[in-house]
């Protein structure tokens, strides 16, 4: 090998070995098929990507990936004070799934946890504006009103409600004596 | 070309190939997406706050902290109180915090997650005793956009902030709405 030759063979080592630092290697990533996720370029959102084998250049490209599968919420024995004053024991179980991944990804910093904060939210503002005999006689209709708010506040940031019911409601003794 | 021209080519990429190589092993990669914020810190001092991108750094002498931008909800139940006619309440409330300065938040939270809700609750019981507990819609308003103006003056300067602060109950043993209405 030529004198030159040495020289270029150093100089391509340190190009490579440098540049990697900035440019980065390719790498994969497989995605399964409950899960979704985002490309990221640079730090910012470009597409969003299914399941599947997705190549990325590590260091100046990223996938946050999200899993897609439905999130079951459940409480029991919960109280909550009603507009007259006295107090109803309520317990539910929800379902709900990821519709859209970049809104789902950017509502929360945790975004699994959205679909308890949103329902238990609902559900006692409902209770909450409701009187004891609404509960003791219309929990069908207090459920569908529960349904379509937590719907609404849900699709908002990109989950979908997949079910709802109480498990639990009954009014108890009123919460001042 | 010389052989002496080819070593000391060859000495300057051996140089520069080892310069890269302790460059690339004392530093790191801190990726930040668009939803985060870097507050870069070089021997000790603020620098700046990184935007969406990719850096490397000196971990020992500049390190990154990297701030979850994204809200952080809460939901604070059944919090028991007097308002501000000594009446018997109770509240739940719910809302998220998010942070709005990165370098005051890394320098005033330990954990930006939990901290700040944990100051707000803090917060929110001394703040609510100074409200009237009037569990009509407009009432809820007032008391959502009280406690969040009063609340957020005092955040704001440790760099988060409370946003879409709802009042999910609202009991009170004042059951005269005339008696609210006189005390606003």
């Amino acid at each position: 090998m030529g004198a030159l030759g040495v020289a270029f063979f150093w100089l391509c080592i340190l190009g490579i070995y440098a540049f990697r630092v900035f440019v980065g290697l390719p790498t994969s990533h497989s995605l399964l098929p409950y899960q979704g996720g985002v490309f990221y370029k640079r730090g910012r959102p470009v597409r969003e990507v299914g399941p599947g084998k997705h190549w990325v250049i590590a260091g100046s490209q990223k996938i946050l990936f999200v899993d897609k599968r439905p999130v079951q919420v459940c409480a029991e024995g919960r109280a909550v004070s009603l507009a007259d004053g006295a107090t109803a024991i309520f317990g539910f179980t929800a379902s709900a799934q990821i519709q859209d991944v970049k809104k789902a990804l950017y509502a929360s910093g945790i975004y699994s946890q959205i679909p308890a904060f949103v329902t238990l939210c609902v559900v006692r503002s409902v209770l909450n504006h409701s009187r004891a005999d609404a509960v003791r006689t219309e929990q069908v209709a207090l459920a569908e009103q529960v349904i379509l708010l937590s719907r609404e506040k849900l699709a908002s940031t990109g989950y979908e409600l997949l079910s709802f019911r109480f498990t639990q409601l009954s009014t108890a003794v009123p919460v001042h004596h | 070309m010389s052989d002496a021209v080819a070593g000391l080519f060859t000495i300057i990429g051996v140089l520069l190939a080892w310069s890269a190589f302790l460059y690339v092993r004392m530093t790191k990669t801190v990726y930040i997406t668009d939803y985060q914020a870097g507050v870069k810190f070089r021997h000790g001092i603020f620098s700046r706050v990184l935007g969406p991108g990719f850096y490397r750094t000196r971990s020992g002498n500049a390190p990154i902290n990297v701030v979850d931008m994204r809200p952080h909800q809460f939901l604070f139940e059944r919090l028991t109180y007097q308002d501000a006619l000594q009446s018997d309440s109770l509240i739940s409330i719910a809302g998220s915090v998010i942070v709005s300065d990165p370098y005051l938040a890394v320098t005033s939270f330990k954990d930006i997650e939990t901290d700040p809700i944990t100051v707000a609750k803090d917060g929110l019981r001394v703040a609510i005793a100074r409200t009237m507990a009037d569990p009509s819609e407009q009432g809820r308003e007032r008391i959502a956009s009280g406690l969040t103006a009063e609340l957020n003056r005092e955040l704001r300067k440790r760099g988060v902030e409370l946003r879409d602060l709802e009042v999910t109950e609202l009991w009170t043993e004042v059951t005269d709405p005339y008696s609210v209405e006189r005390a606003n």
